[in-house]
């Protein structure tokens, strides 16, 4: 295993233990100490990104076990961006518990990603030596990466509105509807950078293959997270509330974060 | 009498309903959900590539098929490897196009109402209110509503009478506009796909040597010459021209650089190694040489292409009764070789043994039976060609989009109502906002300002 490898490993067990933590002792008003193992984890996992894009001389993106990478670090600081913003009065979200499901996703993830890198070294592929290439691989991180907090917390509120006594940390809602999920605020956030990733990708697509979507899966997989993120955002829609229970947003968010993880996985794929 | 003008209300109903369903964001959900398991199909079966027509189509269709083995007919058969241009992926975009039009419309009277209406708009259904009541007088309660609701606000309405008074705030107007430029962003990517797809067209997979050039058979017969490789590796622009009509034009491409003229794009898809070969007699003249690769060429100078999967390439001079096999290595370490080279084998009719073998690094000349063979390492690059005629369109539709979705989700609209009913001494409140997310925190927050200041304003307004 090369050096990437094991720095993602040793992210991957600090996610995971700050994630169980999290889940077990934390409980409430210990964000903070969250929040460290979350900056240390998205550390890990640009250093090993950092490594990759050295050894290859290429924009990261090229192997699955990049794309996972890439996936991770955008799930944490698309969590980060929510937490923060969630120590602001008034609020959705206040509890660690959806930030540390989040970092036990991303944990996952970036074990994954440290797996596939044992049997994947970096590629130096020409295509990802172009700026376009890069800067699809950061929004796409964020756009995709997004949907891993917004599932954690929507199944978390889901859980509490079913289960009959709360469990501390988790927020019963009081309008048992999906316009009150609370992982909408991430996937709203995360939304633009995947519709950003249409217009930067068809860019991409017209300067390598000279066509605006290719029919690989790299591309399909993206376009579904894009089209089941905006039936998400439609059930979840604060503006005009539809009559929908809540266990469907959850459902949905389910699928585009599944979708995020093909497209992941699919991504060298567009090379 | 009555007859008549009962039918044409009944039809007014009809295609009011019509229009309600039609234009529905569930139906939006609906389609967007068939589109995505059309595609999740896609995505698990290899899909017919861009450009494939006639019998190399065909031959794509067939080894696809035959990789699935007892399914493969199956598959072949329902249509698995050409979904995307099937009628039922073609029937969701249109419908999809209907209701992204009937959202366009009705997402602009939405905007027209929010910006132009000097009145309370009515709150959506289904909004959720949250209760309370306040003590002191219904004047009270609606100047304490009204100083909750100001700051922030781009616009704050108050309707009253004497029992009852409703508080309108809206904030964030540019947000207002965020769903019809996403809806309008939709349509315009639908219809730039539409004429892509209908006067558009790919060509790909277009291997030229230095010099040579080919005439697509797609509509308009552009004619491709290469001019110049530029080189290995692709990183130096290759010279292409482009002929169409009596008009044409030389443009450079290079890897991720591709060269446009109107609304024909270029792309240099790969580069690889060739051997330019010349062959003349005893009399100095110049002997036609023949590629035997399928489609092979026949000219007096041929170029040999290696590509990806090819190692090994033959040609010969037919005239003289001569083939030749030549082999491209990387390098040949075993005899001191680190650098590209090619192996030339000359046959003599049907002899398998070589009549001569030699390793060329850069350039060599021989003589073979009286003919002195001239042979040159150069370079071909791989194009690939595409008319796209809705690209405006496409951009259009995507800026249009992105500018819609962010402003949605980072300044989308907060619309507030305080609804209120004298009761005695006391003012009964209903609360609902609508905003972009935790829309029930929100109503808290503005309840709870609402009662904290009508406590601290009560005496004052006793007084």
């Amino acid at each position: 295993m090369e050096i990437d490898g094991l720095i993602w490993l040793a992210t991957a067990a600090l996610l995971l233990v700050g994630g169980a933590l999290g889940l077990v002792v934390i409980r409430r008003k210990r964000l903070g100490l969250l929040l460290v193992f979350l900056a240390a984890g998205l550390v890990g996992i640009l250093a090993g990104l950092g490594w990759r894009t050295w050894q290859a001389d290429a924009w990261p993106g090229t192997t699955a076990a990049e794309t996972l990478g890439m996936l991770a670090g955008g799930a944490l600081a698309v969590t980060a961006w929510v937490t923060l913003r969630s120590t602001a009065p008034a609020s959705p979200q206040e509890h660690p518990i959806p930030v540390a499901a989040a970092m036990i996703e991303a944990g996952l993830l970036v074990g994954a990603g440290a797996m596939l890198s044992w049997r994947e070294s970096p590629v130096t592929v020409p295509l990802a030596r172009s700026g376009l290439f890069g800067l699809c691989g950061i929004l796409m991180s964020v756009g995709l990466g997004g949907w891993l907090p917004a599932l954690a917390a929507s199944t978390l509120w889901s859980l509490g509105s079913v289960l009959a006594r709360p469990h501390a940390g988790l927020s019963r809602p009081q309008i048992a509807s999906s316009a009150s999920d609370p992982g909408r605020v991430a996937a709203l956030f995360s939304f633009p950078w995947l519709t950003a990733v249409g217009l930067v990708g068809m860019m991409w697509n017209l300067a390598a293959h000279t066509t605006v979507v290719q029919i690989v899966p790299g591309d399909l997989w993206c376009i579904i997270a894009w089209l089941t993120g905006g039936i998400y955002l439609h059930a979840t829609s604060g503006w005009r509330p539809l009559p929908l229970p809540p266990w469907l947003a959850t459902v949905l968010a389910a699928v585009t974060a599944a979708a995020a993880v093909l497209a992941a996985l699919s991504a060298p794929t567009v090379l | 009498m009555t007859l008549n003008s009962a039918s044409p209300r009944r039809l007014d109903r009809i295609l009011d309903s019509l229009w309600h369903a039609c234009s529905a964001p569930q139906m939006l959900m609906l389609l967007m959900a068939l589109l995505a398991g059309t595609l999740a199909l896609a995505a698990a079966f290899p899909q017919q590539p861009p450009g494939l027509e006639g019998a190399a189509l065909e031959r794509w269709l067939a080894t696809t098929a035959g990789g699935y083995r007892g399914t493969g007919t199956f598959l072949r058969a329902i249509g698995a490897f050409q979904l995307l241009s099937s009628p039922w992926t073609r029937t969701i975009l249109a419908a999809l196009a209907f209701n992204l039009a009937l959202r366009v419309v009705a997402q602009a009277r939405v905007v027209s109402r929010q910006w132009h209406s000097p009145g309370i708009l009515p709150a959506p259904p289904g909004l959720p209110a949250q209760f309370a009541t306040l003590p002191g007088s219904l004047d009270a309660a609606l100047a304490c509503a009204e100083a909750v609701l100001r700051p922030g606000a781009s616009r704050v309405a108050v309707e009253h009478d004497a029992t009852r008074g409703q508080v309108y705030a809206c904030g964030c107007r540019p947000g207002v506009l965020g769903p019809l430029l996403t809806y309008l962003g939709g349509l315009l990517i639908l219809a730039g796909l539409l004429v892509n797809d209908t006067v558009g067209w790919q060509a790909s997979d277009i291997a030229l040597a230095p010099g040579s050039a080919t005439t697509l058979t797609q509509p308009g017969n552009l004619r491709v010459t290469l001019n110049d490789t530029g080189g290995s590796g692709g990183a130096f622009p290759a010279s292409v021209t482009l002929e169409q009509a009596s008009m044409g034009r030389t443009v450079a491409v290079a890897l991720t650089h591709p060269a446009r003229w109107g609304n024909i794009w270029l792309s240099l898809q790969a580069t690889g190694p060739a051997l330019a070969v010349t062959a003349t007699g005893s009399d100095s003249r110049p002997l036609l040489l023949q590629s035997l690769a399928p489609g092979g060429e026949v000219n007096q100078t041929l170029h040999v292409l290696f590509q990806e999967t090819q190692g090994e390439q033959v040609f010969a001079i037919p005239t003289r009764n001569l083939a030749f096999r030549v082999v491209s290595y990387p390098a040949l370490p075993e005899r001191g070789i680190e650098r590209p080279v090619f192996l030339i084998e000359g046959y003599r009719g049907a002899d398998t043994t070589p009549a001569f073998s030699e390793l060329v690094e850069d350039r060599a000349s021989f003589l073979v039976d009286g003919i002195s063979l001239t042979v040159r390492r150069d370079y071909f690059v791989t194009l690939e060609v595409a008319y796209l005629p809705g690209l405006l369109l496409l951009l259009l539709g995507c800026m249009s989009m992105l500018t819609g979705v962010t402003l949605v989700a980072y300044r989308g609209p907060v619309r507030a109502w305080i609804g209120m009913a004298a009761d005695r001494e006391a003012v009964a409140v209903a609360v609902r906002t609508a905003g972009r997310a935790g829309s029930e925190r929100e109503t808290e927050r503005l309840l709870q300002a609402l009662e904290a200041r009508s406590a601290g304003t009560e005496p004052v307004h006793g007084d």
